[in-house]
């Protein structure tokens, strides 16, 4: 048997490269169950539910009463699975906590990348980061021990009737958990922009407020209106500061000083009780859980894509 | 003297509204400031009421008291067997001390609210000291013991007028807290309880051990997946794939797993695990298994720019003396990388550690009293354990939140200070 | 703006026999003596004296890394950007020091104005950009005011005819060109005395090139022109006078022709030969 010099490799050592080849891509394509499997169980457990209470009750209906009979022999106690209030709800949640972020992140990476010097730069980013690697769980003891009293309070003082788990705190508390996401997003994109956008508009005179004003921003804004989009699907899927400190009866308002009830805080509830696996009640859970998954996928896909685009555009 | 115009024609006086401009500058810098001191206040006032709530959970109130530990009191014969010892009415011995100290004549309903000063952790501290010290049987020792949660409340609780009255000992109670305390019988000591024991019950013998083992369980298990699965999926795609569209569509797929919120990862364990494979509930094993899940795209991206920041050279040096693709990856490049993939995987373990969500949805909510010894028995784990305590009405409860809370920001210290360190050394 | 009596007569001993330079007493615009800069103590040029001439184009010529792009920034103090950048000798704008205390450098940007090496439009509407100076300087803020303001600087610019009818496209869209054109634009809507020009061919092909070269030599006859360029022949045809730059000093100024063709310094003729640079 002749073989040339060039491929006198022993076999094995081959097989064990293919082997460990394949190992490393089954390893990868793991990404790919984890989705699959989400995806899957979701729809899967969300069409069970769907069979029982329909699509359009499920998204258009304004009543939430997920108490379903105790006795198969019960009549008239079914629930009602109209979601309406929780979308209601984790949108004004979700409102109060960017009207908190979105200027407190915004104007503190203006700060950073315009005006701080680098040891003030080094020393306040961490610190901010800090913000954010705070545990959602002790957010929400926060949230429901020390912020919530305190705005129910001062509204008594102030004369206006707040809520004891009003939105508003809930949404203040997560706006915090927010704020190092917005900043260093919009740090990152408000560097990209050129110095030689700045250097022009000093060149004519401007101030350095001015040319953030009017020249920076003004081309940062898309960049900076793709990390509010990951903000906002960061803060709808946020689960232990609203199961913590916002309400458990859905209520349909938009007053930030009356208690609502989130998709993520109903599934929890959903999920945690005493239960039978394939009740309406526990799949209702995952029927929120679809609609949680489709709405942040479809945030977090548009908001990447403009902030990558916005990136790609300066470089 | 120079001739100089005055004021100069480049001066801000020279063209209208240039001043007001100025001030302007000044108030937006102050603005984005002022952002900044508002973030950073909100970080400041966070930490200190927590350390503020929490730092009593690390104090406990201990009252001296003497223990009448005779042979003819405890009704035993010498020499005690530990069988005697394990059988001893510590409750008894405890009530007759209190009685020795408060001489003045009570009624039952009222011996029952002196009693109630030294709770159940007294007993259990008197039955350990003495399994501990046997030589103690025979005499009558002097010992320090753990008080009720209402008396511990109360000597913590500063003197003001408030705390006072929310106080739930008794005016009689009061009373004879004062009389201890003029004896110098009160003292405050570490808790080591708290350290030490599971959850219970009652507050002032309930500790976070349980939940740290629970913790420490599922993180195992989630370090091991997500560590070897991650860096091996790193690797395949930095060092091996083909740049087309199966791999971009990883890519794609992988990033926006970061951002899936982490609840969806319970769901997917809920259905998937218990559901379909009929893994246990509550288990330490499905909580790191649904952990794991939720860390592994963190681990794949921060693995991935560790590989990419190790240089060319290093792959065509291995390749130019003969290596195989395996062998330049495996012996070269990933070694090299190892200090930045370890950074992201410790950053990995911290955000589990401080994760609720997907626990909750497997039915990791129950009430455990006892460490896990296995990881497929029913556990706690340390945030889960901050949610149930910080739902509880007991107001000992909300001290321990906050210790508990405290323990976790801790360990989370602990962790990102190492990755800070490593990160250093990987700069280097 | 206000007229100074006290120029100091320029130490020129060339005649002036150079079509653009038709006065012989042309006034000093700008007066830079004992000007030494450096950069985090590093000094980037020193002591450099020069008088540069109203309403012509004086170029700053040399090998890269020479000063001259420093020495341009010093003018309209853009250096104050840089942190590390010290300044010290004196420029004078119309006999008034540029970087004397009670200076502002917002009014000193505006009657000095510049354009870069590389275009740098806005991410705005052509409109917009030309009207953002005299907006921000409140020169006008709306309707006709503006609209001519705008009108006139196209003009001016020679883009007017290319542009008038997409006034609210985006900025980026025009070709380099068009957009180096829109920046000078965007210089002379606030009206300033002196336009400094830092390389602003660099970026663009030969055509576009000729377009902006033409429309230098328009614009001198009401603007103090500071050009760097490193294009010889550029400076030979745009400028009247010509400094020539070379490691952080001033060697040679004189009217262009005498530099090209009858350099006093020997390392000016080397340059200008070819042979260093």
């Amino acid at each position: 048997m002749s073989t040339s010099s060039l491929t006198t490799r022993h076999p094995n050592q081959i097989l064990v490269e293919r082997l460990i080849r394949a190992i490393l891509f089954s390893c990868s394509a793991v990404a790919i169950f984890i989705t699959v499997g989400i995806v899957a169980s979701l729809i899967f457990e969300a069409a069970l539910f769907f069979q029982s209470v329909s699509i359009f009750e499920f998204l258009f209906g304004t009543e939430w009463s997920p108490q379903t009979a105790l006795r198969e022999d019960q009549v008239g106690a079914s629930g009602r699975f109209g979601a309406v209030p929780l979308f209601v709800g984790t949108g004004l949640i979700s409102t109060v906590a960017l009207c908190v972020s979105a200027p407190l992140g915004i104007f503190s990476a203006i700060y950073l990348a315009e005006y701080a010097s680098d040891g003030v730069r080094s020393f306040v980013k961490p610190l901010l980061e800090i913000l954010a690697g705070i545990p959602t769980v002790v957010y929400g003891f926060f949230a429901a021990i020390v912020i919530a009293p305190a705005i129910s309070d001062f509204g008594k003082v102030v004369g206006l009737e707040v809520a004891y788990e009003s939105a508003l705190a809930a949404g203040l508390v997560m706006g915090v958990m927010i704020i190092p996401l917005i900043s260093s997003i919009s740090d990152d994109i408000i560097k990209a922009v050129p110095d030689s956008l700045r250097e022009g508009s000093r060149g004519l005179g401007a101030t350095k407020s001015e040319t953030i004003r009017r020249v920076v921003l003004p081309a940062a804004l898309p960049g900076i209106a793709g990390g509010i989009l990951l903000a906002t699907s960061r803060a709808i899927g946020e689960t232990m500061i609203v199961v913590m400190a916002a309400g458990l009866a859905a209520n349909l308002t938009f007053n930030p000083l009356e208690a609502v009830t989130t998709v993520t805080v109903q599934i929890v509830v959903l999920l945690t009780g005493d239960q039978e696996f394939d009740s309406p009640k526990t799949l209702a859970a995952f029927a929120l859980g679809l609609a949680l998954f489709c709405v942040t996928l479809v945030l977090n896909v548009v908001g990447s894509q403009i902030v990558k685009k916005f990136r790609e555009q300066y470089d | 003297m120079t001739e100089r115009k005055s004021p100069g024609s480049l001066s801000s006086s020279a063209m209208p509204g240039v001043v007001e401009r100025h001030r302007g500058e000044e108030r937006f810098k102050f603005l984005g400031l002022a952002a900044i001191l508002v973030s950073l206040s909100f970080l400041a006032f966070f930490l200190v009421s927590i350390i503020g709530t929490g730092y009593g959970a690390f104090l406990q109130t201990a009252l001296k008291v003497e223990v009448d530990l005779t042979y003819d009191s405890l009704g035993l014969v010498e020499p005690a067997t530990e069988e005697d010892i394990a059988n001893i009415r510590y409750r008894s011995i405890v009530r007759s001390a209190m009685r020795d100290i408060i001489t003045e004549d009570v009624g039952r309903r009222e011996a029952r609210t002196l009693y109630g000063m030294l709770g159940a952790a007294a007993e259990f501290d008197l039955r350990d000291i003495v399994v501990e010290q046997p030589q103690l049987i025979g005499t009558v020792a002097s010992l320090w013991l753990t008080s009720s949660d209402d008396v511990d409340l109360y000597n913590k609780g500063d003197a003001s007028e408030a705390s006072q009255l929310q106080t739930r000992l008794s005016e009689k109670q009061q009373e004879w807290y004062a009389t201890l305390e003029a004896q110098g019988r009160i003292k405050t000591r570490f808790n080591w309880t708290f350290l030490t024991s599971s959850d219970s019950r009652d507050p002032e013998v309930a500790g976070v051990y349980g939940a740290m083992i629970g913790s420490f369980f599922a993180l195992g298990v989630c370090l091991l997946l997500s560590c070897v699965v991650g860096v091996l999926a790193a690797v395949y795609l930095e060092e091996f794939a083909a740049r087309n569209r199966w791999t971009q569509f990883l890519e794609i797929n992988i990033n926006n797993l970061a951002a899936v919120p982490s609840i969806t990862f319970g769901l997917l364990g809920l259905a998937i695990f218990l559901g379909f494979f009929g893994l246990p509930r509550s288990a330490s094993l499905v909580g790191g298994m649904v952990l794991a899940l939720m860390t592994l795209p963190t681990v794949i991206i921060s693995s991935r720019v560790a590989l990419q920041a190790v240089a060319p050279s290093i792959r065509e040096a291995a390749f130019g003396i003969g290596a195989s693709r395996v062998q330049a990856v495996f012996h070269h490049v990933v070694p090299l990388a190892m200090p930045g993939i370890l950074t992201g995987v410790i950053l990995g373990m911290a955000r589990a550690l401080g994760e609720t969500a997907p626990l909750l949805m497997i039915g990791m909510i129950a009430f455990i009293a006892d460490p896990p010894s296995t990881l497929t028995q029913p556990a706690s784990a340390l945030p889960v354990q901050v949610y149930l305590w910080a739902d509880s009405p007991e107001r000992g409860f909300a001290e321990k939140t906050a210790g508990a809370i405290l323990v976790l920001l801790v360990f989370l210290l602990l962790m990102n200070l190492m990755a800070v360190i490593l990160r250093r050394k990987f700069e280097k | 703006m206000l007229e100074n009596k006290l120029i100091q007569p320029l130490n020129v001993s060339y005649s002036s026999d150079e079509a653009g330079s038709e006065r012989a007493d042309e006034a000093a615009k700008i007066v830079a003596s004992g000007v030494n800069v450096s950069y985090a103590g590093r000094p980037a040029i020193t002591n450099v004296n020069l008088n540069i001439r109203s309403k012509a184009v004086t170029a700053l010529i040399g090998p890269s890394g020479c000063g001259k792009t420093t020495f341009l920034r010093c003018i309209n103090r853009m250096n104050d950007l840089i942190e590390t950048c010290q300044v010290s000798g004196s420029i004078t704008l119309d006999n008034e020091d540029v970087y004397g205390d009670d200076v502002d450098v917002v009014v000193l940007r505006r009657r000095i104005g510049m354009v870069f090496q590389k275009p740098n439009p806005f991410p705005k509407s052509i409109f917009e950009n030309v009207a953002y100076g005299p907006r921000i300087h409140g020169q006008a803020n709306k309707g006709d005011d503006l609209n001519e303001i705008v009108e006139r600087s196209l003009i001016r610019a020679g883009l007017w005819d290319e542009v008038k009818d997409r006034l609210d496209a985006p900025a980026t869209g025009l070709s380099g060109g068009q957009q180096q054109r829109l920046c000078i634009a965007r210089a002379i809507a606030v009206e300033p005395d002196v336009i400094l020009m830092d390389e602003p061919c660099s970026a663009l092909d030969p055509i576009a090139t000729a377009r902006i070269e033409e429309l230098i030599d328009d614009l001198k006859t009401k603007y103090t022109i500071v050009i760097v360029t490193h294009s010889m022949q550029q400076a030979a045809r745009v400028s009247q006078r010509t400094a020539f730059f070379h490691l952080g000093e001033l060697v040679e100024e004189n009217e262009a022709k005498v530099i090209f063709t009858n350099p006093s310094d020997d390392r000016t003729r080397a340059y200008v030969t070819g042979s260093i640079g």
